[in-house]
């Protein structure tokens, strides 16, 4: 027994002295899962050479929580836009210098001067996607247009809302006509009122498999993020994404040098390579998930490169919120969302 | 008592036994039904975890061949064993010293080894990584192990000192009156003794560790994302059967590993026991 423990002891020693790393040039990523393709990582390593590690955080807080307690060891984050307003705010994030992305101005003009991070300063935007609704055409009897089919009797027991804070506001607010940023305390109390209002009427809140739901058509009608919804559009012709007429969201995770980044360098190397059109494309084409470089858009296989669901054309995005830093509003999101979450 | 109550204490006593079957049955049910749901759409064609389209071995092979999953399943190899040797190692001592010794402070210690029990994993989690924040250490393996034997010391202290404390103290005695110095009495008396208990707290401190999220979240670092953290992070793009064959895996695995165990120390346990 005392024999195998040394061994099962020995066996972890090893391991730990082979996880030390190795003199080679290393790139430490930080991003979300399922956003950047193992393809792309392992063609980047093999073009230049650097080693790439790319751990996954599950949100943008628990990812702040962690840089903010100083000496993580990326290089590299990948925040979404409120996250970078938030992480500037605390002094984590270096001012970029463009002239070091080679490939600066692929990035398509829409993109090169977004709200939360006016002329790209701090971050490049890469990938990005919208909040809205999607639903099965059979359980329907005309198109849906607008948040209120989230909140029809006619479809009780058979709605999901998306379950995160910031996206069930997002409808609660702009069925109510507001802004989905508001930090008006009695327009976030009306929207509160609105979501318990709705509950009766869900089958529940969902955010991991109610694109399948929707498919099967357990679900009709479910709030939705458009990357997330793509594969069931595919494989079923009935399940349709719209953004709504009151307008949606829309969110950009991009990435941006953390101050204490240990290789700066192989950072702006990366950012490089990954802005290249066929880069971009692939990128796409394996996460489904439109970027931010439209030269990458006539090399992706139709179905993908036209399709609205994935890049929505100018005019219905222009209507769409971008989620920003509320920063002590946050407070009356969190009250509301408690009795929401609280209520019957 | 008249007969007629006689016969209703039957009759009461027939209803109990037959509703605690019943019990015991859904019990079950309602424990390993969806384990039983989830290892049965590891092994759908389709994409989806709740429609149905057809069998495939796809799923498992789309396993074994993601680089990120086997990345981090060797982290969590390595971190669990690691913490649970360090912790059963701590713990082991520190609970035959409690049980064993008198010396001051023998109370403060017993409790302050049971109080990561009490407190919120997620204060402990974000304390640990303020310190160590505070005190400049790279995260990486060495805080996310330190993290782990945080939370399994507790668990991994108090089953070696229940065992510690059943222990006939004259068997200690009796060594001593035939000579064996203090360490010879530990090592060739105690610890055979402790041993099934010990082996129990390995196990119980490695899958604490290996199942462990919140503590995780905060300790870990550059390549050093765990399997839990992996598959959190992986619920953003909704769930795949891909995740159902990890669990079946991971199933197939605990249930070798049980058997394995019980099949070498069932026995001794066994005879511990009859002592």
């Amino acid at each position: 027994m005392t024999h195998r423990l040394s061994l099962g002891l020995a066996a972890s020693t090893l391991a730990l002295l082979s996880a030390v790393p190795a003199l080679a040039e290393d790139l430490r990523i930080y991003g979300w899962a399922g956003e950047m393709p193992d393809e792309v990582l392992a063609d980047f390593e093999a073009e230049t050479g650097i080693d790439v590690t790319f751990d996954t955080f599950d949100s943008n807080e628990s990812m702040i929580a962690k840089l903010d307690a100083g000496g993580s060891g990326y290089d590299l984050v990948n925040p979404s836009q409120y996250a970078v307003q938030i992480l500037i705010n605390r002094g984590k994030l270096v001012e970029l210098d463009h002239s070091k992305i080679e490939t600066y101005d692929k990035i398509g003009p829409t993109f090169q001067n977004v709200s939360y991070d006016p002329g790209n300063k701090y971050s490049i935007p890469y990938v990005w996607g919208t909040t809205g609704l999607a639903y099965n055409k059979t359980c329907v009897d005309a198109p849906i247009t607008s948040w209120k089919s989230l909140f029809d009797e006619k479809y009780k027991g058979r709605i999901y809302m998306l379950d995160n804070m910031l996206a069930a506001y997002i409808a609660g607010l702009q069925v109510n006509g507001f802004s989905a940023n508001t930090s008006d305390p009695a327009e976030i109390e009306k929207a509160t009122e609105t979501l318990i209002a709705q509950k009766p009427l869900l089958a529940g809140y969902n955010s991991t498999n109610f694109a399948d739901l929707v498919s099967s058509g357990e679900a009709c009608i479910v709030q939705s993020w458009s990357s997330s919804v793509l594969q069931a559009i595919v494989d079923n012709p009935d399940v349709v994404y719209v953004l709504p007429e009151e307008g949606g969201t829309m969110w950009i995770d991009g990435y941006s040098i953390l101050t204490d980044a240990p290789n700066p360098d192989a950072a702006y190397k990366f950012l490089s390579y990954i802005l290249r059109p066929e880069v971009a494309a692939k990128t796409t084409e394996l996460t489904k998930t439109a970027t931010v470089v439209p030269d990458s858009m006539p090399l992706l296989p139709a179905e993908i490169g036209e399709n609205p669901a994935v890049f929505p054309d100018e005019a219905t995005i222009a209507n769409a919120d971008f989620i920003l830093d509320l920063g002590d509003a946050m407070k009356f999101y969190q009250d509301g969302w408690t009795k929401v979450k609280a209520a019957p | 008592m008249t007969p007629h109550s006689g016969r209703q204490g039957w009759f009461v006593r027939r209803v109990v036994h037959g509703i605690s079957g019943w019990v015991t049955l859904l019990t079950y049910l309602f424990m390993l039904l969806p384990i039983v749901v989830l290892i049965a759409f590891a092994f759908n064609a389709g994409k989806s975890t709740v429609v149905w389209t057809g069998f495939s071995f796809k799923w498992f092979e789309k396993v074994v061949s993601n680089r990120n999953i086997l990345d981090a399943l060797q982290v969590s190899l390595i971190v669990a064993l690691a913490s649970a040797a360090v912790s059963t190692a701590i713990g082991s001592v520190a609970a035959v010293a409690i049980t064993r010794r008198s010396f001051p402070g023998r109370d403060v210690l017993g409790a302050a080894l049971a109080a990561p029990l009490v407190l919120p994993e997620i204060v402990l989690g974000v304390a640990l990584l303020v310190f160590m924040s505070f005190a400049g250490m790279i995260l990486g393996y060495t805080t996310l192990i330190i993290g782990h034997v945080l939370v399994s010391i507790p668990f991994a202290t108090l089953i070696v000192r229940a065992a510690a404390s059943s222990l006939d103290p004259r068997l200690e005695n009796a060594a001593a009156d035939l000579g064996a110095n203090e360490w010879q009495t530990f090592r060739m008396v105690t610890l055979p003794q402790l041993m099934p208990a010990i082996f129990t707290a390995f196990i119980l401190s490695a899958t604490l560790s290996f199942d462990n999220l919140v503590m995780s979240t905060f300790t870990s670092g550059v390549g050093t994302t765990t399997l839990p953290l992996r598959i959190y992070s992986m619920l953003k793009l909704g769930i795949t059967p891909e995740i159902n064959a990890l669990g079946a895996l991971m199933v197939l695995a605990n249930v070798t590993i049980l058997l394995l165990v019980m099949g070498r120390y069932l026995p001794l346990m066994l005879k511990t026991n009859r002592r």
